[in-house]
């Protein structure tokens, strides 16, 4: 008879055993298929909470008056926007430090009102982070306009609106956000540039650091040093609530998934590792009489890995789809900012039902060996 | 047919050495039906799955059809044990998730020839178990499983059976049953070595040897 037909036979047979087995597969890629998902979910938040949040590294002239700097919220001092590309083009992927936005922040008067105008250039992000840039971008020819000044004025998305001499659409929702926002017009920065007739010129450099540093490492004087080497003439001042609570989440969600994976692994594959000795035990008669009867040692390991790889395409596909269903069960309600965004992740359950029947005949691999170097006259004597 | 010289197997047990076979030289030729008989201890399996390729032994040699098992590599010996020698056993080790028919087909190849299943269901009319084809081995009395090990043993026709005890858990009937197929496989030119307490054989048997504390006390 085929060994696959054989094995399905012993499957039926030994069925708790089996079931068993197929639990602690299943219970892995259940735990990968959500982890994963809950994970891309937990790293979306994040970053749309802390872009919320806002850029917690800013990058000024070395000769700003700090008082001047909080009183007003802007440095009076300006730098050569160049220096942004010199920042830029100096990133590696080991940066402390990504997200660069060059910015040119005044008040400026219209109408008689005094509002912040704030120019925004094209955002940089570190090479090879693989990630979107933060903020929003602006096109050309338009402005978002903060909710205090469209009241005042009476615009809306979609009106025109006069600054100096040039005229924009407005291109957002004027909503309050009780920040310094409600009275700023965000541009481009070329635009801003040409309204203040600043021409290359920035004030101010924003940008996130990368989180990754260890809790025992103190990040603001590593960021100042490394900025520091690149551009000497700039000072660095830390958002620290903004750049802690983004460290803090960072750092938590990489610990949990630092050792909740390894440990399910382990677990599972112990789990499986001694239900198959079991399976060995319970078998020592039958692997005597394939002896006998003249089966190679490869025929016999053939039955236990097959058994594994079949329980591990099985548990893959159950288990994928128990966690994806988990994830997309319980996902929206851990992280409901972004729950729009968690979708099954087919591509995972594809990878998991080729990786988990290997993962199962890797964790049958010892036991396998014991099966085919166990003495087969030792267990045809046993009554 | 087998050949054994100077045969000899020692087991480790609590630190201590137990020889279960002592320079045993036997010579079994085509078509004998042997009996081995002896006290428990007395080295009759030892001897039994030494001559079916499936016991190394601590010194000594043993031949089977001129071929030294021993001096082969354990897949040749795999090979010389699927092709040439049949083995029941008194405890029948039967796989018990398969049907009669797939424990007979078990010692076929791998996907088993349509030839090989002819045999399969050739020999279980034969052995009166055509009607339980697809029936599992614990809805068999003893009697039907010993007949149906005995099936599996012949599946590949070999050249030898060599069966340790099997009547050993069979009443009178079954017992005269089971020692009436080894006879009918002796009569077609089949040699068969049959370890045994009981006495039912020697009527047949060309020869009956004695083992006493591993070492042959007649033949």
């Amino acid at each position: 008879m085929s060994p696959w037909s054989q094995i399905i036979r012993e499957i039926a047979f030994r069925k708790w055993n089996a079931l068993l087995m197929f639990t602690g597969l299943a219970a892995v890629a259940a735990t990968i298929s959500m982890g994963k998902l809950i994970a891309e979910a937990d790293e979306r938040e994040t970053r749309r909470v802390t872009r919320d949040m806002g850029f917690n590294l800013r990058i000024i002239p070395a000769e700003t008056d700090l008082g001047q700097f909080y009183r007003d919220g802007y440095s009076r001092r300006m730098m050569d926007a160049s220096m942004l590309d010199r920042l830029a083009t100096s990133l590696t992927n080991n940066v402390e430090f990504n997200h660069l936005v060059g910015t040119l922040r005044h008040e400026y008067t219209i109408n008689g009102e005094t509002i912040m105008l704030v120019g925004l250039s094209e955002t940089y992000v570190a090479p090879g982070q693989g990630k979107k840039p933060m903020g929003f971008k602006i096109k050309p020819g338009t402005v978002h306009v903060g909710s205090e000044i469209a009241r005042a004025l009476k615009k809306k998305k979609g009106d025109k609106f006069h600054v100096g001499t040039a005229s924009y659409e407005i291109v957002n929702d004027a909503i309050e956000t009780g920040t310094q926002d409600d009275i700023t017009v965000f541009m481009r920065l070329e635009d801003a540039q040409a309204t203040l007739q600043l021409a290359r010129k920035i004030n101010e450099i924003e940008a996130i650091d990368c989180l990754c540093l260890t809790a025992d490492q103190d990040p603001l004087s590593i960021l100042r040093k490394t900025i520091g080497e690149i551009l000497p003439g700039v000072q660095v001042v830390q958002k620290r609530v903004q750049a802690d609570a983004r460290a803090k989440q960072r750092q938590t969600r990489e610990r949990v998934n630092q050792f909740v994976l390894p440990t399910v692994l382990l677990i599972g594959a112990l789990w499986v590792a001694v239900l198959f000795v079991i399976n060995v035990r319970d078998r020592r008669q039958e692997i005597g009489v394939l002896r006998a009867i003249g089966k190679r040692g490869g025929q016999i390991a053939g039955l236990f890995l097959g058994k594994a790889i079949l329980l591990g395409l099985a548990a893959s596909l159950a288990g994928a789809l128990l966690g994806t269903w988990l994830g997309l069960q319980f996902g929206p309600e851990l992280f409901p900012v972004t729950k729009n965004a968690i979708k099954p992740n087919w591509n995972l359950v594809s990878q998991l039902a080729v990786a988990m029947p290997v993962f199962a005949a890797l964790v049958a691999f010892i036991p396998t060996t014991l099966a085919v170097s166990q003495d087969p006259a030792a267990s045809l004597r046993e009554d | 047919m087998i050949h054994c010289s100077e045969l000899t197997k020692t087991f480790r047990r609590n630190c201590s050495e137990v020889v279960s076979l002592d320079r045993v030289s036997l010579e079994i030729g085509a078509g004998e039906f042997v009996v081995v008989r002896g006290p428990s201890g007395s080295g009759k399996t030892t001897l039994l799955l030494s001559i079916g390729g499936m016991q190394q032994p601590s010194a000594g040699t043993v031949t089977l059809d001129g071929e030294n098992l021993y001096a082969m590599s354990s897949t040749e010996r795999a090979r010389a044990r699927a092709d040439k020698v049949g083995f029941v056993f008194q405890m029948f080790h039967l796989v018990p998730y398969l049907s009669l028919l797939e424990n007979i087909l078990l010692a076929a190849p791998a996907w088993p020839s349509a030839e090989a299943r002819t045999r399969a269901n050739e020999l279980l009319e034969q052995f009166g178990l055509a009607k339980r084809a697809t029936h599992r081995p614990d809805e068999l009395s003893a009697g039907e499983r010993q007949r149906l090990a005995v099936a599996r043993a012949m599946l590949n026709r070999p050249g030898v059976l060599l069966a340790d005890e099997p009547t050993g858990n069979l009443d009178p009937e079954n017992a005269a049953s089971v020692i009436g197929h080894f006879t009918e496989f002796h009569k077609a030119g089949g040699t068969v070595v049959l370890v045994t307490h009981g006495t039912a054989a020697d009527s047949v048997a060309s020869r009956v040897i004695r083992l006493e504390q591993g070492r042959l006390a007649g033949n």
